[in-house]
């Protein structure tokens, strides 16, 4: 055969593989339009009403309508040459469902052979005789688009095609649109959650220090107590000590007369005789080292309610579990240490976890602050311990008070669940332990027998 | 869900038939089945109870027989089902008997009637498949463009026999026709592809048409059209036997301003009468240019595999489900114990894909100019992808 043939074939060949190319290059052509109408438009009925100029290049039509798509009625939402149609008619996606049948694209030879639409849209189209049906599903909401044409079955199934793969591109360019208002939105709803919940935890950490104002005031009372009686006593030796001083300096005044000199002996032999100078000096040193006991103390017990009662920041940093478990202890101690016995068993090193100091120190607070409350008799026992497994810190609270009943358990973590008396307790303390556990990547373990011991076991993802 | 099975019977009897077909479909149920095969197996079809496993159907008679994946059934026995489950699409098949020469009136209720039972009597099928008797294609075209327009492919093939003696038969899933249109519509939920050509090559030959009348070539170049075309075989017409002119048939050139090259319309001519007149199997447009077409055996062998190919390249990812290609019958015979190449060209160029094959006597298609058109000596192939775009 000569090759002249075998190249026309070939170019036959091509041509239909060209053909079919072409129409990918209008769709491309399509999409390029779509996505600058999209980009240039602030509303959707802006960007549809402009893909009507953007279509009329990919698909011959006379004319087309946009609606709003409702189940049983639609709004008009642009149009091109279709005077007659209303703003809304009963007319809506459940009467169109048949009609469509799982497509998006249908293209109508004859309108009058439509049930439910193809009367209504002859009488508003007097002139149009087929159609081609383009369904839009976008997130929240459904369109349909109509092109008309006065030509008999003047759409195919590559109109279908094009203008179905079209608006499929602009669907999904629209829901990518909507997805990021939505994420916008859920961003700022977020933010909103974050700002309430750190009130939440600010209140519920005013309710705890509430609760605990009479033992911290009872535990300060006491070393201020002691504090102003050696310091009271000390005023009374200083002024002994002044009068010795006193005394022995008129003594070794050369420039004195002997009567005086004599007068201030016998004086120094009174005192001596009154007082027990040698204890005074020994309680002085002792009134002293309680007195600054005393202020370490009360130091101490201020330094941890100041920490504690510090707005939260956002400020994560390495945090000793053990020490924080000690500085809840001082708050608490008040409590403590006149209903209880407390059990000390903690990790010998350093447990690093990364975190919010306070929020960690208010978890451990609450939790001890529950066992307190939990224990009604005379030989409770708060054991608290720390330690590691695997990859994890933990630290574990356990009483012998009342513990927990069973049908209690799952709903421990519920906001606004609560076991005390009303007036008691917010229902919160838990919930926000819950939450700031979540926030630290951990969790908590809860283990419990009625009427002998409830242990709530936090664990946490070791720093580094 | 979407599949294509194909099945195949050369039994003798009703009874055996419908055994053989039930073992190979394995109870499942389909909706849509095409159902090809020798006009003596058709005969049979009246008893095969095939409305039970699908819901629609359109068939008829093909010359010899048929080929399927499964092999090359051309022994005047045989028959195949190309069936097609699909959950998600739409198909529906209707008929209707010419009664005189009303073809269009037959076409228009075909068509209706296959609307209607795809339940889609308003929207443009996918594609529109057609099976008439030999003569009536054009006007059968002709309707089917009227009610649907120019933009959806129709293909098919006319029914044919073993010898042109006229045993061609239609089939509809209820009925065995000799003079009926029948027609199926599809809405397939997967994407298609098809390719309407030949594998002829035009000559130097050419001429105008002077005189015609619908498919009879009275004058060429205001020659009797005998002469003009025994002038350019070279030798005298002896026969009025298809098989002399099957390897030289008139080509009609089609005119279009997208096409780079010519693309040629082939009629084959069947008879040749003493007035000087050529009766062909297409009709032919007086003062059209007509040019003297040829082919070679190897060519006729090898383009049903180009063809293929050549489709399968513009489905999505190149993936075929099945696919109905129609030969034709006049080549068939000229080429009939080679038919063996063609097979493996084929199943080769589908990957396996389960393939029906059918030898009609006229063919229709969607040709490259993007108008349906009737032809002779043509191949048509429609194929079925695995996916669609637009779902």
């Amino acid at each position: 055969m000569p090759s002249i043939e075998n190249l026309r074939e070939k170019v036959l060949e091509l041509t239909f593989e060209r053909d079919s190319a072409l129409l990918h290059v209008r769709l491309n052509q399509l999409l390029q339009k779509g996505l600058d109408a999209i980009l240039s438009s602030d509303t959707l009925e802006d960007t549809f009403s402009k893909f009507f100029g953007v279509m009329a290049e990919g698909v011959q039509f006379d004319c087309a309508v946009l609606l709003r798509l409702e189940e049983t009625h639609f709004t008009m939402l642009a149009k091109q040459n279709a005077p007659l149609w209303p703003d809304q008619a009963e007319l809506g996606s459940c009467t169109l469902v048949n009609a469509l049948s799982g497509r998006h694209s249908v293209a109508v030879f004859n309108l009058m052979l439509l049930p439910g639409w193809g009367e209504s849209v002859s009488q508003w189209w007097p002139q149009i005789h087929s159609a081609l049906f383009q369904c839009i599903q976008t997130r929240e909401q459904q369109f349909l688009l109509i092109l008309g044409s006065g030509s008999v079955a003047a759409f195919g199934p590559s109109e279908e095609k094009i203008m179905g793969q079209f608006i499929s591109f602009v669907a999904s360019t629209i829901a990518s649109v909507e997805n990021k208002k939505l994420y916008i939105a859920s961003q700022s709803l977020k933010e909103r959650q974050q700002r309430i919940e750190q009130s939440l935890l600010q209140s519920e950490k005013m309710a705890s220090l509430g609760q605990l104002a009479a033992g911290v005031a009872h535990e300060l009372n006491n070393p201020i107590g002691f504090l102003l009686s050696n310091i009271h006593m000390f005023q009374t030796y200083l002024s002994i000590f002044k009068a010795l001083l006193n005394n022995y300096r008129l003594l070794e005044d050369v420039t004195q007369s002997e009567t005086v000199k004599q007068q201030a002996k016998k004086d120094l032999e009174l005192l001596y005789q009154k007082e027990d100078v040698a204890f005074l000096l020994e309680d002085s040193d002792i009134l002293i080292s309680d007195s600054l006991e005393g202020a370490i103390r009360v130091r101490d017990i201020v330094q941890s309610l100041r920490r504690f009662s510090h707005p939260d920041t956002d400020q994560i940093e390495l945090v000793d579990l053990n020490e924080s478990i000690e500085s809840t202890i001082k708050i608490i101690s008040g409590e403590l240490k006149h209903s209880l016995h407390l059990n000390k068993q903690l990790y010998s090193g350093s447990l690093y976890v990364m975190g919010k100091s306070n929020q960690i120190g208010q978890v451990f607070l609450n939790i001890m602050m529950n066992a307190r409350q939990a224990i009604t008799h005379d030989h409770g026992e708060l054991k608290i311990s720390s330690g590691l497994q695997d990859n994890e810190a933990w630290v574990a609270i356990e009483d012998n008070g009342t513990g927990i009943e069973p049908q209690h358990i799952n709903r421990l973590f519920e906001p606004f669940f609560t076991t005390k008396d009303v007036g008691k307790g917010t229902g919160l303390g838990l919930s926000l332990c819950h939450s700031i556990m979540l926030q630290h990547s951990g969790r908590i373990e809860v283990l419990s027998e009625p009427g002998l011991f409830s242990r709530f076991t936090l664990y946490f993802p070791l720093a580094g | 869900m979407f599949e294509i099975k194909t099945a195949h019977s050369k039994a003798s009897t009703a009874a055996e038939i419908w055994q053989d077909l039930q073992q190979q479909l394995a109870g499942q149920h389909f909706q849509f089945g095409l159902v090809m095969g020798h006009h003596s197996c058709i005969a049979q079809l009246a008893d095969v109870p095939l409305a039970s496993v699908a819901d629609q159907w359109l068939g008829g008679s093909s010359c010899l027989g048929v080929m399927t994946e499964q092999g090359v059934f051309l022994q005047q026995d045989s028959l195949a089902l190309f069936m097609i489950r699909d959950d998600d699409g739409h198909y529906g098949s209707g008929s209707a008997v010419i009664e005189g020469v009303n073809i269009a009136k037959a076409t228009r209720d075909a068509l209706t009637s296959a609307l209607q039972r795809a339940g889609r009597p308003f929207q443009v099928p996918e594609l529109v498949w057609c099976m008439q008797p030999p003569g009536t294609e054009e006007a059968v075209l002709k309707q089917i463009e009227q009610v649907l327009g120019k933009k959806v492919p129709v293909y098919g093939g006319s029914s044919a026999d073993d010898d042109v003696s006229g045993q061609w038969l239609q089939y509809d899933g209820r009925a065995i026709h000799q003079q009926a249109v029948v027609i199926a519509v599809f809405y397939p939920s997967v994407a298609i592809s098809h390719f309407f050509h030949s594998g002829y090559i035009p000559t130097e030959h050419k001429g105008i048409v002077t005189k015609s009348q619908g498919r009879l070539l009275q004058e060429i170049d205001h020659q009797p059209a005998v002469e003009v075309y025994s002038r350019w075989l070279n030798r005298k017409i002896t026969s009025n036997y298809m098989q002399q002119t099957t390897l030289h048939p008139l080509g009609s050139v089609i005119e279009h301003s997208q096409l780079d090259v010519p693309l040629y319309m082939l009629s084959l001519p069947t008879n040749f009468h003493p007035d000087g007149s050529i009766e062909l199997f297409a009709e032919v447009e007086q003062g059209k240019q007509l040019c003297l077409m040829t082919s070679e055996v190897s060519r006729l062998l090898s383009r049903t595999g180009t063809m293929c190919e050549c489709t399968r390249s513009v489905l999505p990812a190149q993936r075929v489900s099945g696919g109905i290609i129609v030969f034709c019958g006049a080549c068939l015979l000229s080429i009939k114990d080679q038919m063996g190449f063609v097979h493996n060209n084929v199943k080769q160029a589908l990957g396996g894909a389960p393939f029906l094959i059918a030898f009609t006597f006229g063919e229709q298609g969607y040709a490259v100019d993007q108008t349906n058109r009737h032809g002779n000596l043509m191949y048509a192939t429609v194929l079925f992808g695995e996916a669609d775009a637009q779902y």
